[in-house]
């Protein structure tokens, strides 16, 4: 391990969702959001490889960070045996935990949990009531649109920030950029190429 | 013309003056004090929101994020994804603003008055000029800060990726 200076606590934003090949988009769209704002994505795949258990390592990300978007639009039957994924509403979880264990201190955690559109999420997950969840429709606009809105009323939000229509505009070049990336590692992506793809490409308010 | 009135719970009186002066000027405006028992808030603050042509913040001595005020300002935020919307601050007060600006509102000029009326020429001015919303004295300021953030992001970028390097490097 380099010792390397983490990212400071009040720019970081943890980032809990699948990082499957269907869900790929919306995740660099999260990620692109977040850079355009200002703030630091954090996830669990920079530690990648490290000997920590997993769930260490996401506590301790999570710990680390100020914000953190959960997304749980995926939380549903999948495949043959209808199972669903509990990893991001675990993770939802020790972020709530953290929220109410720091409220009134100098590190206090906020959170965002994503949705899918409709009020289907009541029946899933109910306790999120009352909590504003925001609906995307699994678009990469919708979720710029949403994750947008919330990170402009953060504290340690960057004023001003491109517009919501803005950062889905330059998308594609944060994308081509990510693309270079890999070609020149011979078809290997690293969570540090997204985080220096989205550095080149951000756009301007 | 149509306004939107967004204001903390403990402010709904001054909301309502502030609305008032409005009306009596022939300047449109919905606010959180106009919803019928029974509307279903979310839907109705997402309308309201999408059609209005600009917003008004009203800070009155009391006002402070609750949930429901940020799940309004989200509402507005998403409503306006090009950003092109007025973003007025009206401060009642005597002196500067408060400390607790919500933070979209950090680069906005605000009108600080104790009197409605007296401001409507100007609050007038700034929904028909969006761009006249906007502190300039802010821009240089949040440029350098932008560079540096960007700056930041990199560097961890490329600490990660030096990190990634050592390890592969290792000896197994």
């Amino acid at each position: 391990m380099i010792g390397r200076p983490p990212p400071a606590y009040e720019k970081s934003v943890f980032i809990n969702c699948p990082f499957d090949s269907e869900y790929r988009n919306l995740m660099l769209a999260n990620v692109f959001s977040i850079s355009a704002h200002g703030f630091i994505p954090r996830s669990a795949r920079e530690t990648q490889g490290a000997a920590e258990p997993r769930f260490s390592r996401i506590l301790a990300t999570i710990a680390a960070s100020k914000y953190s978007i959960h997304d749980l639009s995926r939380s549903t039957g999948e495949g043959g045996e209808n199972l669903a994924r509990f990893n991001m509403p675990l993770e939802l979880g020790m972020a709530a935990a953290f929220r109410f264990e720091r409220e009134g201190s100098d590190r206090p955690h906020r959170w965002l949990a994503l949705v899918p559109e409709g009020y289907a999420y009541q029946r899933f997950v109910s306790d999120l009531a009352g909590f504003d969840p925001a609906r995307h429709d699994s678009s990469v606009h919708s979720m710029i649109r949403e994750v947008s809105a919330w990170l402009r009323t953060l504290d340690d939000v960057l004023v001003p920030a491109p517009s919501a229509l803005r950062i889905l505009q330059t998308f594609p070049s944060f994308r081509d950029e990510l693309a270079n990336l890999r070609t020149e590692a011979l078809d290997k992506e690293t969570w540090a190429d997204v985080l220096l793809a989205a550095s080149k490409s951000v756009p301007q308010p | 013309m149509r306004v939107f009135i967004s204001f903390a719970r403990q402010d709904a009186d001054l909301a309502a003056q502030l609305e008032a002066a409005l009306r009596r000027n022939n300047i449109e405006t919905w606010s959180s004090l106009d919803v019928a028992s029974g509307e279903d808030w979310e839907r109705v603050v997402d309308h309201e929101s999408a059609s209005a042509d600009g917003y008004v913040f009203l800070l009155g001595a009391g006002a402070s994020a609750n949930p429901q005020l940020q799940a309004e300002w989200r509402s507005f935020l998403r409503n306006d994804s090009e950003s092109k919307k007025p973003l007025i601050p009206v401060i009642h007060a005597h002196g500067a603003p408060p400390p607790d600006m919500p933070p979209f509102l950090r680069n906005r000029r605000a009108i600080i008055t104790t009197n409605f009326d007296a401001a409507i020429g100007e609050l007038r001015d700034l929904i028909d000029h969006p761009t006249e919303t906007l502190d300039r004295t802010h821009e240089q300021q949040s440029r350098v800060e932008r560079k540096r953030r960007l700056n930041e992001l990199k560097d961890y970028a490329l600490s990660l990726k030096e990190e990634s390097a050592a390890g592969e490097a290792k000896p197994q």
